[in-house]
C-alpha cells in the first residue's frame, strides 16, 4: 500500500483498509476526504487485492449505508499509473507491486508491519501474493 | 414546515456548490462525459508512452540493447531527445488528468437506477408495471460537506392527484456536515433508520424483486421521513489494539423525525402512517435509531429501536427490530425481525381527508413480522462462450429462497380477525455485472384470515419477473 509522500498516513490496519475501499472510511484524520486509487478490475493484482482485503471477487461492488448508488474509486491501468497519481495527489492512497515502489511514494505499514526490503522476506506483510 | 426546511437545505446545498468561482459554470451531463472519456484516452495514451518510455530507458542503459539500437532517424533526433520530449509528454498528460480528475471531484455526481417488472398473480390479469426510475445526486462542494438527493420517479405514468399511475417523491435529501469518523450531524430528509431492509430497498441490490411483506406493513419501506440526527461509526477492533476480533466494527445512527401517525389500519399495517414532509399531525417527534455490529468481516447484526406518540393524546407507538446477515464463500444468510406495539385507546387518524380527521375506528394493538432469506451465487463455466458469459468478467447466477411472516392485530373495521400472512418465494437471477440484475421468481402465500388490500400481490401466487440496474 502506497500514499502520498507528504501523507502523514505511516500505518493502517487491515480492517481500516477495508473499510476505505468499501467506502465506509472516506476521511483522513484531519478531514481531508481519501482519493481511493484502485486498478481496473480484470487486472490480477485486483484480484489479489480483494481476495485478501475484501475476500470478494474483484468485480465486487460496495454500497454505503443508504445510497443505491455503488462507491467509486479511481481506476489505474498499470502499477505505474498508480504510482505515479498517488505521489501527485495528497489524499490518495493505492496498491502496486512490490517492485514498483520508489521514492516518490511513501509505503505504509500494515497491521503495523511494513513490506521488508527483500521480497523473499517479506512473508508477514499482511498483502502479499 | 419541513418540506420548507428541505427546500431551505437543497437553496443551501445549491448555494454551496454555485459558490465557488470555479464551479461557477458547471458542466452538463454530456460534457462529464466527454470528460471521463477524454480522461481515458488520456491514460491510454500516457500507457503507452510509459511503456515506450520504460524501453527506451531499458536501451538506454544497457550497452548490447543500444548498439541493436537501429540508427536514429534524423527528423526524430538521439534516443536521449526522444526520451526527453516522451517525458515531456507524459508530464503534460499527467497534469491534464490531474485538471480532470479536480474537476470531476467537485462535480456533482449524477446517477439513475431503475425497475420495471412483470408479474402474473391469480386472480388478476398479467401485467408489465414501470416500477420506478430513481435519480440520485451526490455532491461534496468541500472535503466535510456533503449532500445527497434521490428523486423517484413512480410508475412514469399520467401524474395525476389521486389517480395513482404515478408520481413523484423525494427520498432522501439531506445535508451532512462531516466532523470525524464517529459523529457526522445530518438535517432533512432521511431513510428511517430501523432495520436493514429500509437502508437496503433499492432493487439493483436485492435478489428478490417483491419485497417481504414484513417490509411492506410492518416497516413501511421506502420510510423516509424528515429529521436531525447523527451517523458515525467506530472501529472498535482497531481500536481495542486488535484484541480477539480485529475487524469489530460498531456503526450508528440516531435521528428525531415527524414519526409516525395514527392512519394505521390492519390490512395495511404502517403504510399510511408514515409523515408528510410539510406536516405533522402532533407535537411529539419521534427518536429512531440503528446500531450496526460487526463482530467480524461476513457477520452483521443490527438493532433498531423506535419511540414515539401516534397520536395528539399522547398514545405510545414502540418498535424494535433485529436483522442480520451471514456470508460464507457463495452462501448468504438474512433476517430481519421487527415489532411495534401500540398503547391502547387510540384512534385511527385519516390520513385522505383534508385535514386529517379522527376517526372512532381503534388501531391494532400491535404489528409483527420478518423474514428469512437465503441466497446461493454460482455460475457455469461452459456458459463463458455463450451470449450469457461472453464480454462479461464475472457474471453470476444467484438462486434465493425467501420465508416470511407477518401478524398484525385486529382493528374495528368490517373484517374480524388479525391479519396473518405466510409465504415463500424461490427466485433465480442473473448479474452479468454487479449492478444489473435480471430476476426470475415465484410466489407462494398462505391464506390470512381477513382480505388484505386488493392493490397489493402479498396474497396471491404467481410469478414475477424484473430487471433492474444502476448507472
Amino acid at each position: 500500500m502506497i500514499v502520498n509522500k507528504s501523507s502523514s498516513v505511516e500505518a493502517i490496519s487491515l480492517a481500516e483498509l477495508r473499510r476505505i475501499y468499501q467506502g465506509q472510511k472516506t476521511r483522513w484524520s484531519d478531514g481531508a476526504t481519501i482519493m481511493v486509487v484502485n486498478r481496473s478490475a480484470a487486472s490480477a493484482i485486483r484480484a489479489a487485492f480483494y481476495r485478501l482485503v475484501h475476500n470478494a471477487d474483484p468485480e465486487q461492488e460496495f454500497y454505503q449505508k443508504g445510497s443505491p448508488i455503488p462507491f467509486k474509486t479511481i481506476t489505474q491501468e498499470s502499477d505505474i499509473a498508480t504510482r505515479r497519481l498517488v505521489s501527485r495527489m495528497p489524499n490518495a492512497i493505492g496498491y502496486v507491486g512490490a517492485e514498483q515502489v520508489d521514492d516518490t511514494v511513501k509505503i505504509v505499514a500494515i497491521d503495523g508491519v511494513r513490506p521488508a526490503p527483500d521480497l523473499q522476506d517479506a512473508g508477514v506483510y499482511p498483502l502479499r501474493w | 414546515m419541513w418540506r420548507g426546511l428541505a427546500l431551505l437545505a437543497a437553496c443551501v446545498l445549491s448555494e454551496a456548490i454555485a459558490a465557488p468561482a470555479a464551479l461557477a459554470e458547471l458542466p452538463t451531463a454530456e460534457e462529464v462525459a466527454q470528460l471521463k472519456e477524454e480522461l481515458r484516452h488520456m491514460q491510454d495514451a500516457m500507457r503507452q508512452m510509459q511503456a515506450e518510455l520504460q524501453t527506451l530507458k531499458a536501451q538506454q542503459q544497457t550497452p548490447a540493447a543500444r548498439t541493436a539500437l537501429p540508427e536514429p532517424v534524423a527528423e526524430r533526433g538521439s534516443l536521449t531527445e526522444r526520451v526527453e520530449t516522451l517525458e515531456e509528454s507524459v508530464k503534460a498528460s499527467e497534469e491534464g488528468q490531474d485538471s480532470l480528475l479536480k474537476r470531476l471531484d467537485e462535480m456533482v455526481e449524477l446517477d439513475v437506477y431503475t425497475a420495471s417488472v412483470f408479474s402474473n398473480l391469480t386472480d388478476k390479469d398479467a401485467k408489465f408495471d414501470a416500477l420506478h426510475v430513481e435519480l440520485l445526486a451526490d455532491a461534496h462542494p468541500t472535503d466535510r460537506l456533503r449532500g445527497f438527493t434521490q428523486i423517484r420517479f413512480s410508475r412514469l405514468g399520467t401524474i395525476e392527484a389521486g389517480a395513482k399511475q404515478g408520481d413523484i417523491e423525494v427520498h432522501q435529501a439531506w445535508l451532512e456536515y462531516a466532523i470525524n469518523d464517529y459523529f457526522n450531524p445530518r438535517l432533512g430528509v432521511v431513510l428511517v433508520p430501523f432495520g436493514k431492509y429500509n437502508q437496503e430497498n433499492f432493487d439493483h441490490v436485492q435478489e428478490l424483486t417483491l419485497r417481504p411483506v414484513m417490509a411492506l406493513r410492518v416497516v413501511p419501506t421506502t420510510w423516509a421521513e424528515p429529521g436531525f440526527g447523527f451517523t458515525g461509526h467506530a472501529p472498535l477492533g482497531e481500536q481495542l489494539g486488535g484484541i480477539g476480533l480485529k475487524d469489530f466494527l460498531l456503526d450508528y445512527q440516531l435521528f428525531l423525525t415527524t414519526g409516525l401517525s395514527a392512519d394505521i389500519r390492519d390490512h395495511r399495517g404502517l403504510r399510511d402512517a408514515r409523515a408528510e414532509y410539510e406536516t405533522d399531525t402532533n407535537n411529539n417527534k419521534a427518536t429512531v435509531g440503528r446500531l450496526g455490529i460487526k463482530p467480524m468481516r461476513d457477520l452483521e447484526v443490527g438493532l433498531s429501536g423506535y419511540l414515539g406518540e401516534y397520536d395528539t393524546l399522547g398514545h405510545h407507538i414502540n418498535g424494535f427490530d433485529v436483522d442480520s446477515k451471514l456470508t460464507i464463500g457463495p452462501f448468504d444468510l438474512l433476517g430481519e425481525y421487527a415489532l411495534f406495539d401500540l398503547q391502547e385507546g387510540g384512534f385511527r387518524l385519516d390520513n385522505s381527508t383534508s385535514p386529517p380527521s379522527i376517526t372512532t375506528a381503534i388501531v391494532p394493538e400491535s404489528l409483527r413480522g420478518g423474514y428469512l432469506e437465503a441466497h446461493y451465487r454460482f455460475w457455469f463455466d461452459f456458459l463463458n462462450d455463450t451470449f450469457l458469459g461472453r464480454k462479461f468478467q464475472n457474471p453470476t447466477f444467484t438462486a434465493a429462497l425467501r420465508y416470511d411472516q407477518v401478524r398484525i392485530d385486529d382493528d374495528s373495521d368490517a373484517g374480524s380477525g388479525p391479519i396473518v400472512h405466510r409465504g415463500w418465494t424461490f427466485g433465480l437471477n442473473y448479474r452479468p455485472i454487479p449492478t444489473w440484475v435480471l430476476k426470475f421468481e415465484y410466489i407462494v402465500n398462505d391464506e390470512k384470515t381477513e382480505a388484505i388490500n386488493t392493490r397489493d400481490v402479498d396474497d396471491r401466487d404467481g410469478f414475477v419477473m424484473s430487471m433492474a440496474a444502476a448507472f
